[in-house]
């Protein structure tokens, strides 16, 4: 038998050489393939991941675990955010963005994440351009209508300057006797030339509109039909007709500039006359086309979501969400809010809850809302709540309800007169929830915010509407102020709370005494509120937000039973608080503070949230707390040493929003508290204690580690230098 | 093991000894200050360690081939070597000795960084989930790098040689797979999967608070296939 042990040294080495190489070889292929297999099938997050923070700050809520389980249809969320290089502040809040969408996609298999850094241009025009791609089906008429608009003034400004010579060598005419229409028409030939130069630039800015990965489509649609507008209505038409006047020798009053161009003195003569017409003509012409173009313009249905999504990407750092069909925008400030003062004890750095999960989770539940509710104002007469004639307009809470994906509409049983005031309209047919869509009654005041009038409660037939509705399973959200009508007759919106444990007293208005420096004691019914209830969704939601409230009522509450659920909403508080019995509207700041009418807590109840059998509704005693005039409310405040305009009361806005997604059973849509960050921050040290840390850090410990080893090393040299024993 | 943690103790006692390992404690204990003072510590700042543990792992580039460049070039260079490979330790007790020897210098390293937290606990409040966390993710980056300057001491007699191995192996594991999923010869596709075995990219989980097993998967198997080389390479100078 042959033996296969190697003989020489250089078998053996070549032996046991491939024999190392061979398993050096399995050990590194064995470590990239367990690699490999971790890297593929082991998510770096959810349960394969500790998260030591004391908030758990990487991990995501049930709630939205819940909507992840979910989801059965495939989501994308793509972050346009600014990385590296930037303030540890801002850089924290960009990793904790970044962080949180990561953890969706580690949680889902249907939802596809991807980072664009604001500064890589490339993919990010890429990515706008494929959001773009997305309407642009939708977007074609009215590309098309823009392309045309364009054409055609382009058209016209190649054809211009020879207009506009002809003009003037017109007025060189040798056969024209009138000086006044030389002059006239000199100066209508540079005008021609000034308004040309200036529809050069409107183009140009519209050039610039357009030309971009999501070109802005409404912005060239404005400038392009105020361009159109003015140049035919302002030039065109009228030297067309100024100049028909001149060649029918007219003396009617000029219909062009009337101080700068005169009467015609003298007869035209007849060559003149001919082109004057001939131009004339030349301008009908233009005018037609021009007319055609802008009313192609003005009739190409605006693409709704498109603009928003133009506006919103203007923020600097956001997060896209596409789903099917749909896209949504996140602004990174958005995610944000400042936390509850307070709370913590007074901090010099203010804290700002992270409201991203919260967000993201709303986000991708409306856009699997699947009808979406159907959120209709219900108004008893004046002008309509969403719109843009009245006083008392409510389009800023209904914008934010259409923007998660809801149907919002307006109705009114009652018949309406038309402008003139003479004849009468039929009320249109109330809008009719879909099978399976929710929806919410806004029930508003008879005459919101009339002062005058004191907000009544909305009229019989209103509530008649919305008894059948709510006993078909519909929710309501009442708005009402109080009425002196109040103490003769209960108010219809007082019978249907009844039955729900509300009991508004809309007799009485809540007023609040404060000293002022310069007018001493003054009474008022602007009262503001801050802290809200932590027992309720809607309201727990709104931790730390300032909302107003300025006519409000109390509500009574009766004590929750098995069948009957109610909660309080929206309180005031305050030790100079009471309610007014009847107050004068006109002399309110007079009222004096009667102690007997204040609240044996100290608080009133001005918004409550009930539910029995199945029913829902939210009743707040404030005609217009939620108008626009208030949710738009702006003030200004300053932030990183820059003046920033900011809504006052984001609290109102928030309120109504929430309210509404509860009535509609979409609780998940309500930024449930945010977590608290409890961001741990180093505290304000003196200089001189920060110095004597800088020392002991950078010179002590250095020191004592060199002494250490100077110890180490006189005791070694000791032993050493000892004979032994 | 027993032999093992013998060679570890002897290894370990030599660094203590040695004046030289002060010397690299106080360097490294003035880098993390300046690290700590420099990223971290101001007024109204978060009371963390992260990026001061993050600068810490760009630290290890260069000190863990400190550590490591003497284990075994030493030994070879002193003819020490054949003692050990003479006396009943198997090559990869000797290996696993030497590791473990330095990293309990590492360990004795961090002592700086404890006081650096126990700055941050007197003026602050700071959350001790990412700080042990953080310290977990510098143990296992310090044990990997440390691995590879054991390898990298098993293939030279020269401790300078060992020491420029090292760091060029480390640098593989940072600078090159940090820039290379941004060349534009490699596929999309696989991009994300070459960061995968970014260290610095692995470490930061553990930096904010985290530990995720596939990182702690990917250290570990780390540690082992460069120790097992170390081995390898320790048991091929048996036969040549």
């Amino acid at each position: 038998m042959k033996s296969t042990v190697p003989q020489t040294h250089a078998q053996r080495r070549a032996r046991f050489g491939l024999n190392v190489a061979v398993s050096a070889a399995a050990a590194v292929v064995l470590v990239i393939l367990l690699n490999v297999l971790v890297y593929l099938t082991l998510p770096g997050r959810g349960i394969f991941r500790l998260d030591l923070t004391a908030t758990r700050r990487y991990s995501l809520a049930e709630q939205t675990l819940g909507v992840l389980d979910r989801l059965d249809k495939p989501y994308r969320i793509v972050s346009l955010v600014a990385r590296g290089g930037l303030p540890d502040e801002q850089q924290r809040i960009s990793d904790q963005v970044l962080d949180l969408v990561d953890e969706y996609a580690a949680r889902s298999s249907h939802i596809q994440v991807e980072h664009i850094a604001t500064s890589d241009i490339a993919r990010q025009e890429s990515f706008l351009k494929e959001l773009h791609d997305h309407y642009s089906a939708q977007l074609n008429p009215l590309a098309e209508s823009i392309a045309n608009s364009r054409k055609a003034l382009d058209n016209l400004t190649t054809l211009a300057p020879a207009q506009a010579q002809a003009i003037e060598q017109l007025g060189k005419h040798a056969a024209l006797q009138s000086q006044d229409i030389r002059q006239a028409l000199t100066h209508i030939s540079q005008l021609y030339n000034t308004r040309i130069m200036a529809l050069q630039q409107h183009l140009q800015r519209v050039g610039r509109l357009l030309d971009g990965p999501l070109p802005n489509y409404p912005g060239a649609k404005a400038i392009l039909e105020a361009a159109i507008e003015d140049l035919d209505g302002n030039f065109l038409a009228p030297v067309a007709g100024q100049f028909e006047q001149w060649a029918r020798q007219d003396q009617a009053p000029p219909l062009l500039s009337p101080s700068t161009l005169p009467r015609p003195t003298a007869a035209v003569p007849a060559a003149v006359r001919e082109s004057l017409l001939q131009i004339a003509e030349q301008f009908e012409a233009q005018r037609k086309d021009l007319q055609t173009v802008v009313t192609a313009l003005r009739v190409a249905p605006a693409v709704q979501q498109y603009e928003e999504l133009v506006t919103q990407l203007g923020s600097n750092d956001v997060l896209v969400v596409i789903g099917p069909g749909q896209v949504r925008v996140l602004s990174v400030l958005e995610l944000f809010r400042p936390a509850e003062a307070g709370a913590d004890g007074p901090q010099e750095v203010p804290e700002y809850s992270f409201l991203g999960e919260e967000m993201l989770t709303g986000a991708l539940v409306a856009m699997a809302l699947n009808p979406p509710p159907l959120v209709v104002f219900l108004y008893a007469g004046g002008p309509p709540p969403l719109g843009q004639d009245g006083q008392y307009l409510f389009n800023y809470v209904a914008e934010q309800l259409r923007k998660v994906g809801f149907r919002v509409e307006q109705w009114t049983p009652q018949p309406m007169t038309d402008r003139s005031g003479q004849n009468t309209i039929k009320p249109a047919d109330p809008p009719k929830p879909q099978a399976g869509q929710k929806t919410v009654w806004v029930v508003l005041p008879a005459d919101a915010g009339d002062m005058n009038f004191l907000a009544q409660a909305s009229s019989q037939s209103v509530m008649d509407h919305v008894r059948q509705r709510m006993e078909a399973g519909d929710n309501a959200l009442f708005i009402f102020g109080s009425t002196p009508m109040a103490q003769f007759q209960p108010s219809p919106v007082a019978g249907i709370l009844a039955e729900f444990g509300i009991t508004p007293q809309l007799d009485r208005l809540i007023l609040s005494q404060r000293v002022t420096p310069a007018q001493g004691s003054v009474s008022t019914s602007e009262l503001h509120v801050d802290h809200w209830p932590k027992d309720f969704p809607v309201a727990a939601a709104l931790g730390g937000m300032p909302a107003v409230f300025v006519s409000a009522s109390p509500l009574l509450l009766s004590p929750s039973t098995d069948a009957l659920k109610v909660w309080p909403v929206a309180v005031v508080e305050g030790s100079s608080l009471w309610a007014q019995l009847n107050p004068d509207p006109s002399r309110l700041s007079e009222a004096k503070y009667d102690p007997a009418a204040a609240p044996p807590d100290g608080r009133f109840i001005v918004g409550a949230a009930a539910e029995a059998g199945g029913r829902r509704v939210i009743a707040v005693a404030d005609p217009i707390w939620a108008i626009d005039q208030l949710t738009q409310y702006k003030t200004v405040m300053l932030v990183d040493q820059r003046l920033v305009s900011t809504i006052a009361f984001p609290g109102n806005a928030e309120l109504f929003v929430n309210s509404v997604y509860w009535l509609a059973g979409q609780e998940e849509l309500i930024a449930a508290g945010a977590r608290a960050q409890d961001v741990r921050r180093i505290a304000d040290i003196s200089d001189a204690g920060m110095a004597g840390l800088r020392w002991a850090v950078l010179a002590g410990l250095p020191s004592a580690c060199l002494g250490l080893g100077a110890v180490v090393w006189a005791v070694r040299r000791r032993d050493l230098s000892t004979p032994a024993a | 093991m027993h032999t093992a943690l013998v060679i570890a103790k002897r290894e370990l006692t030599c660094q203590l000894y040695s004046s030289i390992g002060y010397v690299v404690l106080a360097l490294f204990a003035l880098g993390t200050g300046l690290l700590f003072f420099g990223l971290q510590f101001q007024r109204g700042a978060e009371a963390t360690m992260r990026s001061t543990f993050t600068g810490i792992v760009w630290l290890l580039i260069f000190l863990a081939p400190a550590i490591s460049m003497r284990l075994l070039s030493d030994e070879f260079r002193s003819g020490s070597i054949e003692t050990l490979m003479t006396a009943p330790v198997s090559d990869g007790q000797i290996i696993v000795g030497k590791w473990l020897g330095a990293m309990g210098y590492f360990v004795m390293l961090m002592l700086p960084v404890a006081v650096l937290i126990g700055v941050l606990e007197a003026c602050g409040d700071p959350d001790y989930g990412p700080l042990s966390s953080g310290l977990l993710g510098l143990l296992l980056v310090g044990g990997f790098y440390l691995a590879i300057g054991t390898f990298a001491s098993a293939l030279s007699e020269n401790q300078i040689i060992a020491f420029l191995l090292t760091i060029f192996i480390i640098s593989f594991f940072t600078f090159v797979l940090y820039s290379l999923p941004n060349a534009s010869f490699i596929p999309n596709a696989w991009r994300e999967g070459i960061s995968y075995a970014y260290v610095n990219q692995q470490f930061d989980d553990f930096g904010k608070g985290l530990i995720a097993l596939r990182s702690v998967i990917f250290f570990l198997s780390g540690i082992a296939l460069f120790l097992f080389l170390a081995a390898q390479v320790l048991e091929s100078r048996r036969w040549r």
